[in-house]
């Protein structure tokens, strides 16, 4: 379990440096996906692992950890990732559109 | 060492350097290699973790997807594989900073809650542990799905649908939030209709 | 549908038209449109339509009674809506919508001058241009209709007085109708006026019989009067205060005063208005309450009948004005019924009520064909010879002026009937019943010689009416005067037809035996002893001689005097009467006018003066100086405003811009910003979480 949720530790961190730190938009995307799939790897190890979903005294092979909530968890998070991409991209396509460059620095009309 | 924690070690191994790399590449192109690795990797992990089934969407969706919509939207937005887009000194220290910080806490977390969850032993009728089951996970988590396999008797059919719902909304968003405008400040010397023929073809393949 | 049915609609039906005609300025801008009439009239001969319908239906004497709304019932007084139904309300619905459509259809004809948008009004000596109010006029009417079926159909007296409001408010509207001429203006408000004084009466009667026996429907109000439930003091209360309302209502003695002036309204109003339905308003609610009605009551109706008979009738004699003859006449008129009434002749005044509702509408719509054809001249002086112009309105007055002076051919039988016009009956009638009543009452004897001579001088004023406008040398007024069109001439000659032949049979035809179904029983009284039938068959003899004897002489005096073969002109024949101080007397009405005016409408107006004089001394003085005060103190909040409120609402506007410039500059705008401080608070957030909870 551990080394799993390090894994997930480890990409998380780098998914975020990658948002803070990137200028281009589709960088920041990347950080995104990094951050989401770090999520998904913790949800499964969770199923695998975790606290089981019934007393271990009745539980039998496919009954196990959290079940598989943990599992289709996951399978949203992928799922959901596609849209999210699907629409950032969308987003960066406008920006480009407006602005001719995908700089997130430029995207700063909302400036106080 | 099993062999299971063998390939755990590489998948691992693997995940966090092209993790690691996209944070560290300057170029897109690079990134998106890292990226795909990492993935890669994750979807190996997965597979590890007895979920076959959650391992191949990854493949599917992300590695052959998502990934792939990344990089159009890198030719797309023309920002230059191998321009580069410097940020200042001062914001890399802090930020290498955060990072060590984050991973810190992390890092710390994580081994403190695997020490808490060692891994539940799973026992079969005569309280012998039953080790690296292996079972078939596709069938179960379609009733899973469906709430008919379970014991709890309550399905995910409800969340399903809505991000069925979600996904074809999102999708019509995405078209319409990309479709091809009159630039705004088009520079005189190329017409804004063979900008938006571009565009709008560029767009139609993404769809 | 049932007869209440039936009648509901039937009263409800004009208000379409009303409302079509009062909105025909938005939905048919055009001025010469007669849209809105053509629905007036539909709508009026569909409420004739369902009242006949009703007519023939309604099976049986009983009265059918019956609650539409109830207002409110408190403390045991209940006031409500209802219907009352029986053969006088049947035969006063037949009669309203009958004669209100002969008057809207011949209206159509006669207002068609107003279907312009320069009216050209030669009242004036200036000559006054506005636009013609034809849909108007239409619109006033139905609603005059409907308030009057609503009177005639009500149930109990509060609904009455509901429908006999909304009939004044009308009559208001339909005689200010040419509102430009003071003339109009001021006879709508005096007939307001007067007819408030006795509306005041009524609500007292009112007031007074509800509170004696919780409500007013008629048939509680009978039972009770007749199981002598009610006190003496409420019964007389409440008779005289109904008395006051109708004698207002129908311009009797000494109320009168409004009704000759009424006439400055258009013809086709006089018409149906100020002489068939709402003045006969009045002598319906006096019949309607007869049962209810005290000995002292019936008595005091008798003698203001028979007063205001002979009051009418003198003026009529001097009347030069053709309209101003007939409205004299309608008085007289209905002195006649009132009496009837008083006498216990129930049947022969309302009997008198139909029959002149049918004869005085025919006059008057002559006496329109007439002015529309000599250009709104209406003085008969100026009139004459028109006999030959207009042959068909001349024949349909002389019919209306044989049945209003009761002329018959005695002896001479036709189908077995005595040769002669509605009139006749009516009135033979209302003789019989004023002899038999002075027979068994020697001391009232009055009662019968006053409107026996009226009778008499109604045939003469009537003769010379027809005589001065009809017969004779052509007057300066009728040079180009021809017929009328057909549009006025068909309900002229309907409403002939019926005047002559309505009463066909007497008091044994059709007419009178349906309207004396639900007839009343004459009550025995202290004061008087009522006549029995007997008594009244008996007298009709006598009766009917003295009055073809009276009229038979008016008639001849009349003839003689203005006769078709006199040739002088006909101001030359009235020039002679006119210096004589007591003729001058008679013709402005007995002076009433001018009694009033000393009596009542300058003290009035005195008061009012003396209450406007206090008004601007004293309460404009107290009004001026609240408000120098209230400027003052507002001077003075202003400056605690300026100085106070504005300061502490600007002091506020500066925290807050400085506060937004504070944080404005952290909202960068740059998304790598924002996504190191959240993971720099993750960290922190972590931090402190390990401290926090490790401690």
């Amino acid at each position: 379990m551990t080394g799993y949720l390090i894994v997930s530790a480890v990409l998380l961190t780098c998914g975020v440096v990658c948002m803070a730190s990137k200028r281009n938009a589709v960088g920041v995307l990347m950080g995104v996906e990094l951050v989401l799939n770090a999520a998904s790897v913790n949800f499964v190890a969770a199923a695998e692992f975790g606290p089981p979903a019934v007393p271990v005294q009745v539980a039998t092979a496919d009954a196990i950890g959290v079940g598989l909530d943990g599992q289709i968890a996951a399978l949203f998070v992928i799922v959901l990732a596609a849209a999210e991409a699907a629409v950032a991209l969308a987003i960066v396509l406008a920006f480009f559109n407006q602005h001719g460059t995908a700089d997130v620095d430029a995207a700063s009309e909302l400036r106080g | 060492m099993t062999g299971a924690d063998a390939l755990f070690g590489v998948f691992a191994a693997l995940a966090c350097g092209g993790a690691l790399g996209v944070a560290a590449f300057r170029s897109v192109a690079r990134m998106a290699f890292s990226l795909v690795v990492c993935l890669s990797a994750v979807a190996g992990l997965f597979f590890l973790l007895n979920a076959p089934m959650v391992g191949a969407t990854q493949l599917i969706v992300y590695v052959g997807g998502t990934v792939v919509l990344l990089i159009f939207g890198v030719m797309l937005t023309d920002a230059g594989v191998g321009r580069r887009m410097k940020i200042g000194l001062l914001e890399t220290i802090s930020m290498t900073f955060i990072a060590i910080g984050l991973a810190a806490a992390l890092g710390w977390t994580a081994v403190g809650l695997g020490r808490a969850i060692p891994g539940a032993p799973v026992l079969d009728e005569e309280g012998v542990e039953i080790v690296a089951a292996t079972p078939d996970t596709l069938r179960p988590i379609g009733l899973k799905f469906l709430g008919l396999g379970g014991e709890s008797g309550v399905g995910f059919l409800l969340p399903f649908e809505i991000i069925s719902v979600h996904l074809l909304v999102v999708l019509i968003g995405a078209a319409y939030l990309a479709r091809a405008k009159r630039r705004v400040d088009a520079t005189p010397e190329t017409p804004p209709e063979a900008t938006r023929e571009t565009a709008s073809d560029g767009l139609g393949e993404q769809a | 549908m049932s007869v209440p049915a039936l009648l509901i609609a039937a009263t409800f039906l004009p208000l379409v038209g009303a409302l079509a005609g009062l909105t025909a300025r938005w939905w048919r801008p055009r001025k010469d449109d007669r849209a809105a009439g053509f629905v007036a009239s539909a709508c009026i001969l569909g409420s004739f339509g369902l009242a006949l319908t009703a007519a023939l239906r309604w099976d049986g004497p009983e009265p059918i009674a019956g609650s539409w709304y109830e207002i409110f019932s408190l403390a045991g007084v209940t006031l409500e809506l209802g219907h009352h139904i029986d053969s006088l309300t049947l035969t006063m619905f037949c009669l309203v919508s009958l004669v209100a459509s002969c008057v809207c259809v011949f209206a159509l004809g006669y207002l068609s001058d107003e279907l312009t948008h320069e009216h050209r009004d030669h009242s004036f000596e200036e000559e006054l241009v506005r636009p013609g109010r034809f849909h108007l006029f239409f619109g006033y009417l139905c609603l005059f209709v409907t308030a009057m079926l609503l009177l005639v159909i009500g149930g109990n007296l509060f609904h009455v007085f509901v429908g006999w409001e909304l009939v004044g408010a009308c009559s208001y509207l339909l005689i200010g109708f040419y509102y430009e001429r003071p003339i109009a203006g001021a006879a709508a408000t005096k007939a307001f006026v007067v007819n408030r004084i006795g509306d005041a009466g009524f609500l007292i009667g009112l007031a007074a019989l509800l509170a004696a026996n919780g409500d007013v429907r008629f048939v509680s109000l009978f039972e009770a009067a007749g199981a002598g439930e009610l006190s003496r003091t409420a019964l007389l209360i409440g008779g005289f205060g109904v008395l006051a309302g109708c004698v207002g209502k129908s311009a009797q003695f000494p109320l009168q005063v409004w009704l000759p002036d009424a006439m400055a309204g258009p013809t086709p109003v006089s018409a149906l208005v100020h002489s068939a339905t709402m003045v006969a308003g009045g002598v319906y609610l006096i019949g309607r309450m007869t049962p209810a009605l005290p000995g002292e009551v019936l008595l005091t109706v008798a003698y203001l009948g028979c007063a205001t008979a002979l009051i009418g009738a003198a003026p009529a004699l001097f009347q030069t004005d053709l309209k101003g003859i007939l409205a004299y006449s309608s008085i007289s008129q209905l002195g006649y019924m009132m009496l009837a009434l008083g006498v216990t002749g129930w049947g022969a005044g309302l009997f008198h009520l139909v029959t002149h509702a049918f004869f005085k509408s025919l006059m008057f719509l002559c006496a329109g064909s007439v002015i529309v054809a000599c250009h709104h001249a209406q003085d008969v002086t100026k009139l004459g010879g028109l006999m030959r112009k207009m042959p068909v309105t001349a024949g349909a007055m002389l019919v209306g002026v044989i049945a209003i002076s009761g002329l018959a051919i005695p002896g001479v039988t036709l189908f077995g009937e005595a040769l002669s016009f509605s009139g006749f009956h009516s009135k033979d009638a209302i003789l019989s019943h004023a002899l038999a009543f002075t027979e068994a009452n020697p001391a009232h004897a009055i009662l019968f010689w006053v409107p026996l001579v009226t009778a008499g001088l109604t045939a003469l004023y009537m003769v010379r009416l027809w005589g001065l406008t009809f017969a004779g040398t052509p007057g300066s007024a009728t040079k180009g005067a021809h017929e009328s069109p057909a549009v006025m001439l068909a309900p002229i000659l309907i409403l002939a037809g019926l005047a002559a032949f309505c009463a066909i049979g007497g008091d044994g035809g059709p007419l009178y035996g349906f309207l004396t179904r639900t007839a009343p029983e004459v009550g025995t009284f202290a004061l008087f002893e009522s006549p029995t039938e007997a008594a009244v068959d008996e007298a009709h003899h006598h009766a009917e001689m003295m009055g073809l004897i009276a009229a038979g002489l008016g008639a001849a005096a009349g003839l003689a005097l203005f006769g078709p073969w006199r040739r002088a002109p006909g101001h030359a024949r009235a020039e002679g009467l006119k210096d004589a101080a007591v003729v001058r007397w008679l013709r402005s009405g007995w002076g009433f006018d001018a009694v009033y005016r000393a009596l009542a409408v300058r003290p009035t107006l005195l008061a009012g003066e003396v209450a406007a004089l206090t008004d601007r001394s004293a309460l404009d003085g107290a009004v001026h100086g609240t408000a120098t005060l209230a400027r003052r103190v507002a001077r003075f909040e202003r400056s605690v405003d300026e100085r106070l409120v504005d300061g502490v609402v600007r002091g506020v506007g500066r925290l807050a811009r400085g506060f937004g410039r504070l944080f404005g500059a952290t909202q960068s705008g740059g998304l790598r910003q924002y996504v190191a401080a959240l993971a720099a608070c993750a960290v922190g957030l972590a931090v402190l979480a390990v401290v926090l909870l490790a401690g």
